[in-house]
């Protein structure tokens, strides 16, 4: 263009560019022109979440959009993070990642507060499951926005196991000494246990459930190998043969054989399992917060969701690659990983704080610990 | 078997290799399996690439919370250090009643599980005092928990110093100022490099006080701790990898510099 | 005194009074305590007494915090196993880190610096990598096992190496012994050879000098040495679920577990039952260490 000249295309030019940019910016998708630098974005987007929410190649492109960085800073624990941001203040973080049913804990406790999503273009995008997720919604907001789930399946190795496994009873089975590993997340073996021993919420037990689980996790004791702080020694374990069952998620038997193990075949015993379903939330008091919702619009597109099914090898709150898997006529791939069974997730037993967390963490360290 | 010979025994050379091979074999492997193709970072070995450090390259959110965990050490350091020497001269040097009951004291923030400390740190840090929290917060966090260690570091040398080394200093005009640089620094100066190198080493593996006093940074053991669902890459590996060897490379160096005097 | 040095304690009695040095050796530390760690005491102190469900506080007055603990046959007996092996690491760091301090204080005098820092350097890279590090020698297919096959000297695999309590000790023993070893190094360079030469002249056999001239002159390197393995030690939780068993529940686990649990106050009233402890141990420890009388300070 000449220099200087103020020609009305000119005027016209930028002016709509200015307008795009600025619904760009709001709208926070990316855009086919590239808008200008929003003076209502602020970051940095501070998000304390777990790895893998947020990917390199997404801040990338966020950072090209927008001008402003997200920070990814490592949680270790949903209770620590309860903690964290309770007793500091949540000036300093603006998104909190948070399991399924803690998320109206923190909900509870004024950590976080609810968003409007329905506006959002990848809404639609979600499984029905999710929109109509009540306990994730105040009206006709949302607490969090969801991003991965997964039931947890019983993996075992079906070289050393030859009959398929009928009911969870199984894992007692004296022929698995010290064949067995499961996360040292104590609420969650407590509640396989409640599942085993038939409790009606084993998130939320009566006294007398609870002393039950906490019989059926010592008899299992011989046949526990350890409790491994992190998943990925399950992944190990199984590979190297030191266990012949373990719980992971839905890509559990793939992660072994990637870590050169044997064939894993997977069992949800029908007296139920566990299952979760995580998320994003914003922090009450976020200091960026339009940034935040920008960040997390823009990380549901379908390319990232893609990237990170792959990556993970467990379902997302998003049909974008289940369509995808078809298409390229993968459909029996993406059913193995339960992506195209989100009926599931009524049947799964959620993960979450128990109203007490202190008994379930007692009746664990009673066991372990004697 | 103790002999103070002037050289070492035979046996006492070869404990001392031993000990050299138990303390590096882990690492040795460590170094292998950054090389190893197989993404589950451990055995068996499948093939050797470099991919590891070259992802590496573009991991900031690893160099990211490496760097801040070099930063909170940094800042740690010569702080718990210099506390750490002021207090062990005047536990060695001076008499009080109560004196071992304060000695005894100083030691217990290495006792408090990290964890909880950290908790109670940040209601004292954000209710109360009403400091925003930084990196620099978590380096104050680290102060309190390392403290102790270098304390310990120097008064165990300084128990063993001469002190008529000091009255000759005196006597040969020195002020107390001068005696103390020239004299007395030089000679406690190993205890001072112990308790250093002790903190800092202390600093980097700390979580439990980090998580709760750090704003909104993560430090290496937090980035190692979140990766919940996938487990540590080789990446990490190959980071701390390239940091021992560029320790040691850094090491010689100075060393080198350093015989010139 | 000589007369130059009564020269200038003269010139410095003449500016006046002036604040003794004690203080300032004193104060920086205090001023960090009081303010970083008295404080959180302080409110541990008090959530330990109070009636606390998760984050809401009461003003009511309770010892069940307390009673949980040390009514607890269990976990009192968890805290004497955790101080049971915090004892055998420590022991087994001074048995090892000795004899290689002396040895480090034997090498030339210019390597001794570079090979100190080399004792520390392994530990610049993460901790969790150095402990898997180890269940890939000590696993079932690990490197040991691996290496023993193929050897032909085994037919199964061993199973006891790792996930128990030889685990968890030799670990530990691994991740604490370079403390030790800097601590004893630290006492053992400033010894004076030439009294440990008049005892041999004096006919004192090896054991004997080092029982009674050495060992003594490097008390306080010793007793430091056990405060860096003990005391960490009695603290670990990480190393346990790692390379311990599914039975290896170590106290600190126990208080972890609270604090996830959102339990503060029992939580609180745990670390206080364990500083208690500790604190006694130590304080015991440095009276029958009798470094003061040692060194006539």
């Amino acid at each position: 263009m000449t220099k200087g000249r103020l020609t009305r295309r000119k005027f016209l030019q930028s002016s709509t560019m200015a307008g795009l940019g600025t619904a760009a910016a709001l709208r926070g998708t990316s855009s086919l022109i590239t808008p200008a630098r929003a003076a209502t974005l602020e970051g940095p987007v501070n998000a304390l979440t777990w790895g893998g929410r947020v990917i390199q190649s997404q801040q990338d492109d966020f950072y090209k959009e927008s001008g402003v960085h997200v920070n990814f800073i490592g949680a270790s624990g949903n209770s620590e993070n309860l903690a964290k941001i309770k007793l500091g203040g949540g000036s300093q973080y603006d998104i909190v990642g948070v399991d399924a049913l803690w998320v109206p804990k923190f909900y509870e406790e004024g950590v976080i507060e609810a968003f409007d999503m329905a506006s959002w273009p990848e809404y639609n995008d979600m499984f029905d499951q999710f929109k109509n997720l009540s306990i994730w919604k105040v009206g006709d907001k949302f607490l969090a926005q969801p991003w991965a789930w997964s039931p947890l399946v019983l993996w075992y190795n079906a070289d050393k196991i030859k009959t398929p496994p009928t009911s969870i009873k199984f894992l007692w089975d004296p022929e698995l000494k010290g064949r067995i590993a499961l996360t040292r997340q104590q609420e969650d073996v407590i509640a396989w246990m409640g599942v085993a021993t038939g409790a009606k919420k084993p998130y939320d037990m009566t006294k007398d459930e609870l002393a039950a689980a906490k019989d059926a996790l010592k008899r299992l004791m011989p046949n526990v190998l350890k409790f491994p702080p992190q998943e990925e020694e399950l992944v190990k374990l199984a590979a190297d043969g030191s266990i012949w069952v373990t719980a992971l998620s839905a890509g559990g038997a793939l992660r072994i054989k990637d870590a050169g193990g044997p064939t894993m075949k997977g069992f949800l015993p029908p007296e139920g399992y566990i299952g979760y379903f995580d998320g994003d939330c914003i922090v009450k008091g976020a200091a960026h917060k339009p940034a935040a919702l920008a960040w997390m619009q823009h990380r549901v597109h379908a390319k990232y969701v893609m990237e990170n099914f792959l990556k993970y090898r467990r379902p997302l709150a998003y049909r974008g690659p289940l369509e995808v898997l078809k298409r390229e006529g993968k459909a029996d791939y993406a059913h193995e990983l339960f992506y195209d069974q989100p009926e599931i997730i009524s049947k799964m037993v959620i993960i979450g704080p128990p109203p007490d967390i202190g008994a379930y963490v007692d009746a664990f360290n009673e066991v372990v610990g004697s | 078997m103790f002999e103070q010979a002037r050289t070492a025994s035979v046996w006492l050379r070869l404990h001392g290799v031993l000990i050299y091979i138990f303390l590096y074999a882990p690492i040795v492997l460590l170094v292998f399996f950054s090389f190893n193709k197989s993404p589950s970072g451990t055995l068996p070995i499948t093939g050797y690439t470099l991919n590891w450090y070259r992802e590496l390259g573009n991991d900031y959110f690893l160099l990211d919370s490496f760097r801040n965990s070099l930063y909170v050490a940094g800042i740690a350091t010569p702080l718990a250090t210099v506390i750490g020497t002021l207090c062990a001269f005047g536990l060695v040097r001076t008499q009080f009643r109560l004196k071992g009951l304060f000695s005894s004291l100083i030691l217990m923030p290495m006792v408090v599980p990290g964890i909880l400390l950290g908790a109670a740190l940040l209601i004292v840090l954000r209710p109360i005092l009403g400091l925003p929290l930084s990196i620099w917060t978590a380096a104050l966090g680290h102060v309190v928990v390392t403290t102790p260690y270098a304390v310990l570091a120097v008064a165990t040398r300084l128990y063993g110093y001469d002190r008529r080394l000091d009255a000759a200093a005196a006597d040969l005009g020195a002020s107390p100022g001068r005696a103390f640089w020239h004299v007395t620094l030089p000679l406690v100066t190993p205890g001072i490099l112990a308790a250093g190198l002790i903190v800092f080493t202390v600093s980097l593996d700390t979580f439990g006080v980090t998580f709760f006093t750090i704003g909104a940074q993560g430090t290496l053991p937090m980035y190692i701790w979140s990766q919940v669902e996938m487990g540590i890459r080789p990446t990490v590996n190959a980071l701390g990898t390239l940091f021992m060897l560029g320790s040691i490379a850094i090491l010689f160096c100075a060393n080198r510099l350093l015989r010139r005097r | 005194m000589s007369s130059i040095a009564h020269a200038a304690a003269q010139r410095q009695a003449a500016r006046g009074f002036r604040m003794p040095w004690q203080v300032f050796a004193f104060l920086p530390i205090s001023a960090l305590d009081l303010v970083l760690f008295v404080l959180p005491m302080l409110v541990m102190g008090v959530a330990s007494v109070l009636v606390i469900r998760e984050f809401h506080i009461s003003l009511e007055l309770t010892g069940r915090s307390y009673l949980f603990f040390l009514g607890s046959p269990l976990y009192l007996w968890i805290l004497g196993k955790s101080v049971l092996l915090a004892l055998g690491v420590t022991a087994a760091c001074l048995v090892l880190a000795y004899p290689f301090a002396i040895f480090l204080t034997k090498l030339p005098r210019n390597a001794q610096r570079t090979m100190l820092v080399l004792v520390i350097l392994p530990f610049w890279t993460s901790y969790l990598l150095r402990v898997y590090a180890w269940m890939t020698l000590l696993g079932e297919s690990g490197l040991i096992n691996r290496g023993l096959t193929s050897l032909g000297l085994l037919d199964e695999p061993l199973r006891f190496l790792l996930y128990n309590n030889f685990s968890v000790v030799l670990v530990s023993v691994y991740l604490y012994l370079p403390y030790a070893a800097l601590a004893l190094y630290t006492a053992l360079e400033r010894l004076d050879l030439s009294l440990v030469d008049a005892a041999k002249d004096l006919g004192a056999r090896p054991w004997q000098v080092f029982w009674h001239v050495t060992l003594p002159l490097t008390l306080p390197g010793v007793f430091a040495s056990f405060i860096f393995v003990f005391i960490p030690m009695v603290g670990e939780y990480v190393t346990p679920s790692l390379v311990g068993g599914a039975r290896g529940l170590m106290i600190v686990n126990v208080v972890v577990s609270q604090v996830q649990a959102l339990r503060f106050g029992i939580a609180s009233a745990m670390a206080f039952v364990i500083v208690a402890l500790i604190l006694g141990l130590v304080l015991a420890l440095s009276k029958a260490a009798r470094l003061e009388r040692v060194f006539g300070v």
